[in-house]
């Protein structure tokens, strides 16, 4: 036995059944299950057994098993607060428009994003350390929004004559730099700098 | 962080065979796979996932198997096991191969054989 070649989980799942009817029998078996594998993970992520989940719970060992290996139609959202509260996460009910296109919900989420940016600023105004982690926290954002556009973004088919439609490049700026008075002729690469270091070339 | 797949020449040998004789079944064990990933990017160890409901994993040397639990199947499903083994290391899972419940014995000392070779090639991440 030999590994063959390393993909994805996406190439792996989309290679896994041949024909679009077999595809799309899958995807509909798993659209059925979504709520349910996800209460699965977060309680296995947060190391917690199925009898230890039970216990807490208040139920048996065998009711979170048949619910985990049902079907999301029988998830109540008495379940779902118990799975939450037991690992300590938040539960966000999303209501939408059906068929809200894709664009739509990146928009809804990017909001989101704003909102609870926000509070911590608002947050951020009673102390000088939460002030100082929300700064970091920024950062942290935007570099991984900055990564996660950019591996998108690659992935992006090319144009007629080869060239990536978009690219991303972002550039490191130290603290040393930003503290520097900008020279009269380079204004416009110290604006372009400040300006959350990022440059969007769109070709 | 997201973990990749690692597909292996005897599940490649053995998936159309498999997924053309017990879809219903091969449905469930792909979900349920899919279940273990999504647990193993939110930060499970695969210690953990072991306490998924289709996870088996009392072979040793960190291999575990998937069972077709949550299959739709009116009556008498086909025991399928699809062994794997998460390489924390590579940060990917092998996926070895497919069985059913009577090759068990000769599935595990297969994929023992792979996994102990891969093991030695292996450089422990330092601590």
């Amino acid at each position: 036995m030999d590994a063959i070649k390393t993909t994805t989980q996406q190439e792996f799942f989309d290679e896994m059944f041949e024909t679009d009817e077999e595809k799309r029998a899958l995807r509909d078996f798993a659209n059925r299950r979504r709520v349910v594998s996800k209460l699965a993970s977060m309680r296995t992520a947060k190391g917690i057994t199925q009898a230890e989940f039970a216990r807490r719970a208040g139920c048996t060992q065998g009711t979170v098993s048949k619910l985990e290996a049902g079907v999301d139609a029988d998830v109540t959202l008495a379940n779902i607060e118990a799975y939450a509260k037991s690992t300590q996460s938040e539960i966000t009910l999303l209501i939408s428009d059906r068929g809200k296109s894709l664009a739509d919900q990146i928009k809804h989420h990017a909001l989101s994003i704003r909102e609870a940016f926000m509070r911590l600023v608002k947050l951020a105004h009673k102390d000088d350390l939460i002030a100082q982690g929300v700064a970091k926290l920024h950062a942290e954002a935007f570099f991984n929004i900055n990564q996660l556009l950019s591996e998108t973004a690659q992935q992006l088919p090319v144009d007629v004559s080869g060239r990536p439609l978009i690219q991303i490049v972002s550039e490191t700026v130290l603290p040393d730099e930003c503290d520097k008075p900008a020279a009269a002729d380079s204004v416009p690469k110290a604006k372009k700098r400040s300006k959350k270091n990022e440059k969007a070339t769109a070709e | 962080m997201t973990w990749t797949m690692s597909p292996c020449s005897d599940y490649a040998n053995a998936i159309k065979v498999f997924t053309k004789k017990w879809p219903h079944e091969m449905r469930a064990v792909a979900n349920n796979l899919r279940t273990l990933m999504q647990s193993l990017d939110r930060g499970a160890n695969p210690e953990q996932v072991k306490s998924l409901g289709f996870v088996h994993g009392n072979y040793a040397l960190g291999i575990l198997s998937i069972d077709e639990t949550g299959h739709e199947k009116g009556s008498k499903p086909k025991s399928i096991r699809l062994y794997i083994f998460p390489c924390e290391t590579e940060k990917s899972v092998y996926v070895m191969l497919l069985g059913d419940k009577s090759s068990q014995h000769n599935d595990v000392k297969l994929c023992k054989d792979f996994v102990s070779k891969k093991l030695s090639t292996i450089t422990p991440k330092p601590k």
